[in-house]
């Protein structure tokens, strides 16, 4: 089971995937509510995984994850973007996130994806 | 070309023509369905639709669309991309509650307020998924791209909600008139029911035709 940080803007999504983790047996280390709060986070608690909204304000999920692999280039990432998004978790992957997840989320997916993350 | 002879006919007189109606329901039709399954999916229970309307409009029209005194709660994104625009997801104000409460885990009834960040963020996001299905349905029809920008949330009466898009797409065409396309629903158990709008900006509606055409192989 991982240490995970949550980065999303939305404190309904950022509960969402804490509550299908946390009820999996995952630990959340820390929250954040944009980009620039998710790097400091990421420095400060080294964590596992990473879930990466993509719209957020002061600094996108996208440009988020460019910054952490620069710096961590080991970091495991992965997007969580609305259905009309994709275009933009096409761009995310390129950037090197190691996978994604769609809103509204279904807990087998998000578990099945955060397993396949975590075992690469 | 018949696009062109369509936009002019709704610019005189706000009139649709037949291909235009016909055209812009069924574009609507399947992206509410898109994104009432995405509802469906958060609820977990089954989404009632109504059978969607396109309307040429007004702002004096605005009462005739919608309850303008009744408080909603409701998400309203600008559109771009290969076709621009307003959307708004809109929930009566018991509806939202029941939502909220639906969403959070609470008793039906439980939520009488929208001020809690958690409760304003639920719908928030709510409309912003909504509105993304909706999109990606219209994007992957007509093969462009359309994103949706972050939701800006309200609560506030539907009349001034509604003018608010209406004279946003009527100050950018010089008209009185916008064309609008109001989707119903209904999510029965718990009695939420809620409606998307869409307001197109004038030249996306050549933009949404051409590439209509091009979709059905008409050219």
């Amino acid at each position: 089971m991982a240490k995970v940080l949550i980065v999303d803007d939305a404190a309904f999504m950022r509960m969402m995937v804490k509550n299908i983790l946390s009820a999996n047996g995952h630990e959340i280390v820390g929250e954040a509510e944009n980009g620039v709060q998710g790097l400091e986070k990421y420095a400060q608690l080294m964590p596992e995984l990473v879930t990466m909204d993509i719209v957020m304000p002061e600094l996108d999920g996208i440009e988020t994850t460019k910054e952490i692999l620069r710096s961590h280039p080991d970091a495991r990432i992965i997007m969580c973007t609305a259905v009309g998004q994709q275009a933009k978790v096409l761009e995310a992957m390129k950037a090197g996130a190691k996978g994604y997840i769609i809103k509204p989320f279904q807990a087998p997916k998000v578990l099945e994806e955060i397993k396949k993350v975590l075992g690469s | 070309m018949e696009a062109n002879v369509v936009i002019e006919k709704e610019q005189d007189g706000g009139e649709l023509s037949p291909f235009l109606q016909d055209a812009l329901n069924e574009l609507g039709n399947i992206a509410s369905c898109h994104a009432v399954t995405a509802l469906a999916e958060m609820t977990g229970t089954t989404i009632n639709i109504d059978v969607p309307r396109v309307d040429v409009a007004t702002i004096g029209d605005v009462a005739k669309l919608v309850d303008v005194e009744k408080i909603v709660a409701g998400d309203m994104v600008r559109l771009d991309g290969g076709f621009s625009g307003y959307l708004q997801v809109l929930f009566p104000e018991q509806s939202a509650f029941l939502l909220v409460d639906h969403l959070l885990g609470r008793t039906p009834g439980e939520t009488k307020a929208i001020e809690a960040e958690m409760e304003e963020s639920a719908l928030t996001e709510t409309g912003n998924i909504l509105a993304s299905s909706f999109c990606s349905a219209i994007a992957d029809l007509l093969q462009f791209s359309l994103m949706p920008s972050p939701p800006t949330f309200a609560f506030d009466m539907a009349g001034a909600m509604v003018e608010y898009a209406i004279i946003a797409v009527a100050q950018a065409q010089g008209s009185e008139h916008v064309i609008l396309f109001k989707c119903d629903f209904q999510e029965s158990a718990n009695e939420i029911y809620g409606y998307i709008l869409l307001f197109p900006d004038p030249d996306s509606i050549k933009s949404l035709l051409a590439a209509l055409e091009t979709t059905v192989g008409v050219n």
